[in-house]
């Protein structure tokens, strides 16, 4: 006995810190399929978080709510497709210790959609190897549905037998995941790698007004609002009817455009008014349905964050381009400003400023932050302090409807209007395709990113 | 588990250019071969074949048996058939037509590329199971690691140009199992390539696209397979969970006869002939020479987590720094001059008077500067191979100082 009582208090098992994050994580995924004899398959799955999803209703009820997404058109998107965000949180009320990120991925193969989310503590997950192993998901998911229905169709499957087969690869899949993510923690850290040179063309300053989150009354009747903090147990003070929460939100207050004088025909050639460059990050955002379906996990915990996104990889619906967005974001009050850097891999021949010294201004740009410097003066000493700054307009301004007006504004001559980037790009991308393999290859040396 | 990866050591390395040891082989033993054809002469008549492509088969089967490439028992007349069928297979996915020695070459490697990918995967269930990984992660971890990879070479890059079928890569897959559990004395039923693949055939209805490669592996390979896998494995598994368990036990007090468990026990130290060369001789230490020792940190921090943890990739940040404050202290007990890297400034010149004497008097200190050393620079993500680049950089910086 004197011996182990040396020993006693490490007899004492204190879950560690990464027991605790895992078991406040989930890993979701949506698939959707639809396959050349007209039967469509949803499915997801919510996996894991323990301490997040108290009751195994509650996780059905997630899962139910996911599985009505429509996970082909979730983001209006109209150029590009989303492949990778990672969303960070804002805290609004409350105080927790664990504070979850939410990593969303998206991969098709053939007429399989794989939406892949993972709401996590861990800020250092890496998006391009997340990416892989969903396309990989995305893969072999199809591979068993695709043969199994074939096998189906020549009588040697039932029905049954393919969902069976189907809720073994899935899960199984999902359980590697999982495996890797957090006991492997093989898919975290390192540089996060775009596959080809990027060019910063502009930067968005956004300015949002947060909407508190709210308690409503479920009765029809009563249908009372309270403030989150006004009430304190989960009935209604006036009718003693469930409450439930309404999650925080932002609304979008006014925005300014800042670019350099090169991008501006690449500008008017790839977007029809300038309102598409702000839509890039505004459509970036969570959509609702998504958030809705994360917060019936726990409606307690959800309901304290706005998600914004702070790092983003679109692709070009018309080949192997990407544009890149990173954002910034600093709170004061009930107010949040956002500082939108966007990359894009299509001006290939501008003079614009590469990937690496806009990640360097973000940095630049954080401290300077930190610090409560205005953001005038960051921009006026780093390196897009020559770059071209809009006023402010509200979302509805009519000059955001046109190029001509917004140069108008800002007293430039308004630029010759050239026939669009986009179809003369496709035709060249054939003759680059060689070149585009060495960059590459360049890029995959080059365009490393590393993780904040 | 040694007999093993020599196994699979040898698989590699021997069967580099199988085209041209058949071709010598079909000089120089002419006779044997034709003496074979002789005894089979029936059954090839039933072939198709002309003189020359019977003879290159012969001799392929001469090399396959000869390699254990095959079983010893294996039928020539269904390894003719089997390169019949490859032949036609690469024709079918889109390749120039080979001779049938040419077939044979690309078999070969085939085959090594199934039984190295099945006998890797074996050694990550027993690496995984020891560490108690659920069954269905250890089967999933087993495809995506090894198995996928190596169907994946087998339909897509050892042939180049032409999409072998997918149900000829599973098959050779099953065959690889075949041969682990031949060599472990297991029953396991695998006739022969071409049969099974007949028999793949009716069972599996799609034949291209790296889709399929998960889905074939994981319902149609792996499934009859892993149960057997695991009692093969037992015996092993058992005996270092026992090894971890007594480890644990010991840390709590809960066994008396309670023993400094050192990581490197059983190890030798690493690179010890490099250190030798370049600071007890005049050796340079060029880069070329600290990826050396990189490597060879790396190789030995792995078979130390592998001994003491049952795990190659440790990740774990506390148990890599006892490995390596092991290794290092070990290697400045030898080469006092490497205490330079981890000391505090304020000592060297003490350290540079007389190194000898200076890390005899202060052993104690030079493992908690060491323990803190480590500590301090290990930043990011802590694996092996990050340890090892540490410590070769403790290396060249006490190279540094040697100089002066």
């Amino acid at each position: 006995m004197p011996i182990r009582s040396v020993f006693d208090r490490f007899e004492e098992i204190k879950p560690s810190m990464s027991e605790k994050i895992e078991r406040n994580s989930v890993s979701i995924s949506v698939i959707s399929s639809l396959d050349e004899s007209g039967i469509t398959i949803n499915n997801a799955t919510v996996m894991g978080g323990q301490d997040l999803i108290k009751d195994e209703d509650v996780r059905l009820e997630a899962e139910a709510g996911f599985v009505q997404l429509n996970i082909v058109d979730l983001f209006e998107l109209r150029k590009h497709v989303l492949h990778s965000i990672k969303y960070t949180p804002e805290q609004i009320h409350g105080t927790t210790d664990l504070v979850s990120n939410i990593y969303q991925v998206k991969a098709r193969k053939e007429s399989t959609y794989y939406l892949g989310l993972l709401v996590t503590p861990y800020h250092d997950i890496n998006l391009t190897k997340y990416e892989e192993f969903i396309d990989f998901a995305c893969s072999a998911y199809y591979g068993t549905l695709h043969r199994s229905i074939t096998q189906m169709q020549q009588g040697q499957l039932t029905e049954k037998e393919v969902y069976e087969q189907l809720d073994e690869t899935s899960s199984s899949i999902m359980s590697l995941l999982a495996h890797l993510l957090f006991k492997r923690r093989e898919l975290a850290g390192g540089p996060e790698s775009v596959g080809v040179p990027t060019y910063f063309f502009g930067l968005l300053i956004f300015d949002y007004e947060i909407i508190p989150a709210k308690r409503i009354c479920m009765n029809d009747s009563c249908k009372s609002v309270y403030d989150i903090d006004e009430v304190n147990s989960d009935t209604c003070p006036r009718c003693g009817s469930e409450l439930s929460y309404l999650p925080p939100d932002v609304e979008f207050q006014r925005v300014s455009l800042v670019f350099p004088k090169e991008s501006i025909h690449y500008l008017t050639t790839n977007y029809e008014v300038p309102r598409d460059i702000v839509s890039l990050f505004e459509l970036s955002r969570i959509p609702s349905s998504v958030m809705l379906s994360i917060n019936l996990m726990n409606q307690e915990i959800f309901s304290h964050y706005i998600y914004l996104p702070s790092r983003a990889v679109l692709l070009h619906r018309n080949g192997k381009d990407i544009l890149t967005i990173d954002a910034l974001s600093k709170r004061v009050e009930n107010k949040i400003r956002v500082v939108v850097a966007l990359t894009d891999s299509v001006p290939k021949t501008e003079n614009l400023i590469g990937f690496m010294p806009m990640r360097t201004f973000l940095r630049d740009l954080r401290e300077g932050f930190g610090k409560g410097i205005d953001i005038d003066e960051i921009l006026s000493k780093s390196i897009v302090s020559d770059w071209i700054k809009t006023p402010f307009f509200k979302p509805g301004d009519a000059t955001l409807d046109d190029f001509g007006s917004l140069f108008e504004v800002l007293g430039i001559e308004i630029p010759k209007r050239e026939d669009s980037l986009d179809t003369s790009h496709e035709e060249e991308s054939s003759e680059v395709d060689a070149e585009a393999e060495d960059s590459d290859r360049v890029a995959a040396d080059n365009e490393h990113v590393e993780v904040d | 588990m040694d007999t093993f990866s020599n196994i699979v050591s040898e698989f590699k390395t021997k069967f580099e250019s199988p085209l041209n040891q058949m071709e010598k082989m079909k000089e120089s033993q002419k006779i044997l071969i034709s003496r074979d054809i002789k005894r089979h002469s029936a059954a090839i008549a039933t072939l198709k074949l002309n003189e020359d492509e019977v003879f290159d088969a012969f001799t392929a089967y001469r090399y396959f048996t000869l390699n254990h490439l095959v079983p010893e028992n294996y039928n020539p007349i269904h390894l003719t058939k089997d390169l019949e069928n490859l032949r036609k297979l690469i024709v079918a996915g889109g390749g120039k037509a080979v001779s049938t020695l040419q077939a044979a070459a690309y078999l070969s490697q085939q085959i090594v590329a199934a039984v190295s990918a099945a006998f890797d995967a074996f050694t990550i269930l027993l690496d995984e199971k020891t560490s108690g990984t659920q069954d269905h992660i250890v089967r999933a971890i087993m495809i995506r690691k090894k198995l996928m990879p190596a169907l994946q070479k087998i339909s897509e890059f050892i042939i180049k140009d032409s999409l072998i079928d997918i149900r000829w890569g599973a098959t050779l897959l099953k065959m690889g199992y075949a041969t682990l559990f031949r060599i472990k004395n297991t029953s396991y039923s695998f006739s022969n390539i071409s049969y099974e693949f007949d028999k793949f055939k009716k069972i599996y209805p799609l034949d291209k696209g790296s889709e399929y490669y998960w889905d074939i592996i994981y319902h149609f390979v792996l499934k009859d397979v892993y149960e057997k896998l695991k009692i093969l494995g037992k015996d092993i598994i058992d005996e270092r969970v026992q090894k971890l368990e007594s480890g644990r036990q010991a840390s709590r007090g809960l066994v008396r006869s309670y023993r400094r468990p050192s990581s490197s026990q059983g190890v030798d130290m690493p690179t010890e002939s490099i250190l030798y060369d370049i600071f007890k001789r005049q050796g340079t230490l060029d880069s070329a020479t600290l990826s050396k020792i990189e490597t060879a940190l790396d190789r030995t921090f792995r078979q130390i987590a592998n001994k003491k943890y049952g795990m190659q990739d440790l990740s774990d940040e506390s148990k890599l720094i006892e490995i390596g404050l092991d290794i290092y202290t070990k290697m400045i007990w030898s080469f006092p001059i490497l205490a330079y890297s981890v000391i505090n400034p304020v000592e060297y010149g003490k350290l540079l008077d007389n190194p000898e004497s200076y890390v005899r008097a202060n052993k104690g200190a030079i493992i908690q500067a060491t323990r803190k050393k480590l500590n301090n620079l290990l930043v990011g993500r802590v694996n092996t191979r990050s340890m090892a680049r540490l410590i070769a950089k403790f290396i060249q910086k006490a190279y540094g100082a040697k100089r002066y």
